[in-house]
């Protein structure tokens, strides 16, 4: 569903991504994990159509996102990292509008949208955006990307602001939506959400895939036997050694 | 006292803009040159609006007492009153909203209130912060403080180190009335803040700076002193003389501020207890301030989802009208004609070209104010399944459409008060128009893409050298196009005239209507040259 062919983004001399070499099957969580700055956003926006990438390519659902961007964003939903809205509109107006733009069939789509307002406790449509808390915006960026029940859903740290029930809630429907035939490409610096949702496990750092594959392949990659994925996460990162810098602090 | 100092010290830096130096290299300025950068507009503002005032009242400085009635003040009291009335109400609730936007809208409230900072200097801080941005109405004041020593001082025929003292008095009661004001405006503030969100706080103080706006521009159309004069000051004064007691009641700042400089002790004295009383209120009330927008619920009402064919149109519109900068920008070039209209301009060649020239340039800064409201939350635009060029494209035709628009709106106008002749002239009028509308357009989203990087959080988005460009542009269009367009409707209706009537008719149609065609042409290729750079610069967007 989700395929890339030597996907590389260079910032002047900087190479951010080298090398990216992706393959996710159709109706699976693909956990995207990596420390601050590894590459893991600038994945994302080159695969969700946001950012231009230097060479390679992107393959969604058979198509090259580079000739048919368009018809490929119709059916991508995508959480970004920071859930910016257009803060002069109300949030009741904001879903008009992304129903608009995406041209969804309006009963099926509101009558979802409301199902998530009722599990999200979503009451502050009437509102400006503007007066939104982090969590609010939040709330409603993933709502208007689940409403739409996109074959592709790319999620940047979705729970970021969310209180615990409404976290939950949003894996319930990650779960769900899966099961339902959704290919999931999600970020996250919560490993446990990692560990318990997806299917494969892919760690970049400093541009590069370091390790793939489901969490048994990961243990397997581990030298000194770690079963967390935090910790194999720490030691294939390079960063086993904190308990060392935090002594010394 | 350090610690506010410290605070604006790095709230003024942060205001600054970047400049690139001849390598290319960003330099930041010092803060004070932020703080003057603000400041220059009001202070020649100012000194204008002053002369304006000075003009207007040097000849209203007679005794009521003249008039037949039993006062101490004069008929320039009477008309200050009421401008002080009208500019402290306006300052007032321009003013306040803004101290809770600027504190509810920084990032950095949240994390000062973590550090040990009084609550008053945070208040304070963004206080004066806001009063950079909101200060319109007090620069009209000031002035009218300043004029009113020079015009009373000079009736009464002072000597010397008399006249020096004076003005010293008037000048701190100047201040002390102004500290009032402030104080006034600042206790507004804490109350608003318990009601109001940020949303809410921000529209009523666009709302006040465009009444603020729309009030000076009336004011100086129509309080001139050929409208104001002592021939009709009679008339005037017998329609005021109920109003008297109640634009010089003692409940007023403004009257004690007018007793203090006319030397009365006891009013100087209500204004320093004025002051002391109204600062330990806000020294005592921000302790409990609620500095972090909560936000009003409202009661939710379960409506059907109204899905537009054109979403982005809607959306557009919606944030368009809802910005009351933007609705300013959008209904001045319509306003100022009607003003000339019934200040009895009448002619449709003047106004043509005035509103070409408020068009056009207005045109350019609501295109880029669009653009904006996407680069605030830029890149999730480009996650709809929209062309990246379209997006952009319909802030450079919206405003170009309304403009247009409201061309013919004036054009209908103009037919009622000059006739057909007037009609056909804004007809043919209206291609050039649009023309210049869509240049000037282009012109302003290319200079925004040629340099995207912009702070979201600043009013003016454009440079200073990018607005004069704009304003360059603008003025030199519509007068090349108009003015011998004008001339050639009068050439036509009555003959040749000034310079035509030595030369061919052949020569006066080469230049008469030359001029504009190759103006014109000039303009469709810049239109074509721009558009594709546009692109270019779109294309490169990320």
């Amino acid at each position: 569903m989700i395929k890339t062919i030597n996907l590389t983004k260079n910032f002047g001399d900087f190479a951010a991504v080298k090398n990216l070499n992706l393959d996710i099957k159709k109706g699976e969580i693909y956990g995207f994990l990596g420390p601050n700055g590894a590459g893991k956003t600038t994945t994302m926006r080159m695969l969700t159509g946001t950012l231009n990438y230097t060479s390679g390519s992107v393959i969604i659902n058979d198509m090259d996102l580079r000739k048919n961007e368009l018809k490929l964003k119709s059916i991508m939903g995508v959480v970004p990292d920071e859930p910016k809205m257009y803060e002069n509109l109300k949030g009741f107006e904001f879903i008009e509008f992304i129903m608009g733009i995406y041209n969804c069939k309006k009963e099926e789509t509101q009558k979802r949208f409301e199902e998530i307002c009722e599990a999200f406790s979503i009451d502050f449509l009437s509102n400006y955006i503007g007066d939104y808390s982090h969590g609010m915006k939040q709330k409603l960026m993933v709502s208007s990307v689940l409403m739409r029940k996109p074959d592709v859903i790319f999620l940047d740290e979705p729970t970021v602001g969310l209180d615990a029930r409404s976290a939950k809630i949003l894996k319930m429907l990650i779960e769900k939506y899966k099961n339902e035939g959704s290919t999931i490409f999600l970020t996250t610096h919560i490993l446990e959400i990692a560990e318990k949702m997806c299917d494969r496990i892919g760690i970049i750092n400093k541009g590069e895939i370091i390790a793939e594959g489901t969490m048994e392949d990961l243990k397997k990659l581990s030298t000194t036997g770690q079963n967390s994925l935090e910790d194999i996460f720490l030691e294939l990162t390079g960063e086993d050694e904190i308990s060392d810098i935090v002594d010394e602090i | 006292m350090s610690q506010l100092t410290l605070l604006l010290k790095y709230s003024f830096k942060n205001k600054v803009r970047p400049k690139k130096d001849k390598y290319g290299q960003e330099k930041k300025s010092s803060a004070m040159s932020g703080v003057f950068g603000y400041l220059l507009p009001a202070a020649v503002f100012g000194i204008f609006i002053g002369f304006l005032f000075f003009m207007t009242f040097q000849n209203l400085n007679i005794p009521l007492a003249d008039f037949g009635i039993s006062s101490s003040f004069s008929l320039m009291d009477i008309f200050l009153s009421i401008s002080l009335i009208g500019l402290g109400i306006f300052f007032f609730i321009s003013y306040s909203p803004s101290i809770i936007v600027n504190l509810f809208d920084s990032e950095m409230t949240g994390i000062l209130l973590t550090m040990p900072v009084k609550k008053s200097t945070i208040f304070l801080s963004a206080a004066v912060d806001s009063l950079l941005l909101s200060g319109l109405s007090l620069g009209m004041m000031i002035p009218l403080g300043v004029i009113y020593p020079i015009i009373y001082g000079n009736s009464l025929n002072l000597s010397i180190p008399h006249m020096i003292f004076s003005f010293v008095v008037m000048i701190i009661s100047l201040l002390l009335f102004i500290g009032i004001l402030l104080g006034v405006s600042l206790l507004g503030g804490i109350f608003m803040s318990n009601f109001m969100g940020k949303t809410a706080a921000k529209k009523l103080s666009m709302l006040a700076y465009f009444g603020a706006i729309l009030l000076y521009v009336f004011a100086a159309n129509f309080i001139t002193p050929d409208k104001i004069n002592v021939s009709n000051a009679e008339v005037l004064v017998n329609n005021l003389k109920n109003a008297l007691g109640f634009v010089l009641s003692p409940l007023w700042p403004h009257t004690h501020f007018l007793g203090a400089m006319r030397g009365s002790f006891i009013s100087f004295l209500i204004l320093v207890l004025m002051n002391i009383v109204i600062y330990y209120l806000v020294f005592l009330l921000t302790r409990n301030m609620n500095m972090i927008s909560t936000g009003k619920k409202i009661k939710e009402k379960k409506s059907d989802y109204k899905v537009s064919s054109n979403p982005l149109l809607k959306k557009d519109l919606k944030l368009l009208f809802r910005d009351s900068q933007s609705l300013f920008l959008l209904l001045y070039p319509l306003i100022f004609p009607f003003i000339l209209f019934f200040t009895g301009s009448i002619n449709m060649a003047f106004i043509s070209i005035m509103f070409n020239f408020i068009a056009s340039f207005y045109a350019s800064f609501l295109s880029v104010m669009m653009i904006m409201e996407e680069r605030k939350i830029w890149p999730n635009p480009k996650l709809y399944p929209i062309d990246t060029k379209r997006l952009i494209k319909s802030k450079i035709y919206i405003p170009i459409i309304i403009f247009a628009g409201e061309f013919l709106i004036l054009d209908i106008v103009s037919f009622f008060f000059s006739g057909f002749e007037s009609l056909i002239f804004g007809l043919i009028m209206l291609i050039p128009v649009l023309i210049i509308l869509i240049y000037s357009s282009l012109v302003g989203a290319k200079m925004f893409f040629k340099n995207p990087k912009r702070d979201v959080k600043q009013k003016n988005i454009l440079s200073g050298k990018e607005t004069i460009t704009l304003e360059g542009l603008s003025i030199v269009f519509s007068l090349g196009i108009f003015i011998p367009m004008s001339a050639l409707s009068v050439y036509i209706k009555s003959g040749p005239f000034w310079i035509f009537e030595k030369m061919s008719p052949v020569l006066n149609y080469l230049i008469l209507l030359g001029i504009p065609l190759l103006l014109i042409f000039l303009l469709i290729y810049l239109c074509k040259k721009e558009s594709k750079e546009l692109n270019i610069l779109l294309e490169k967007e990320e």
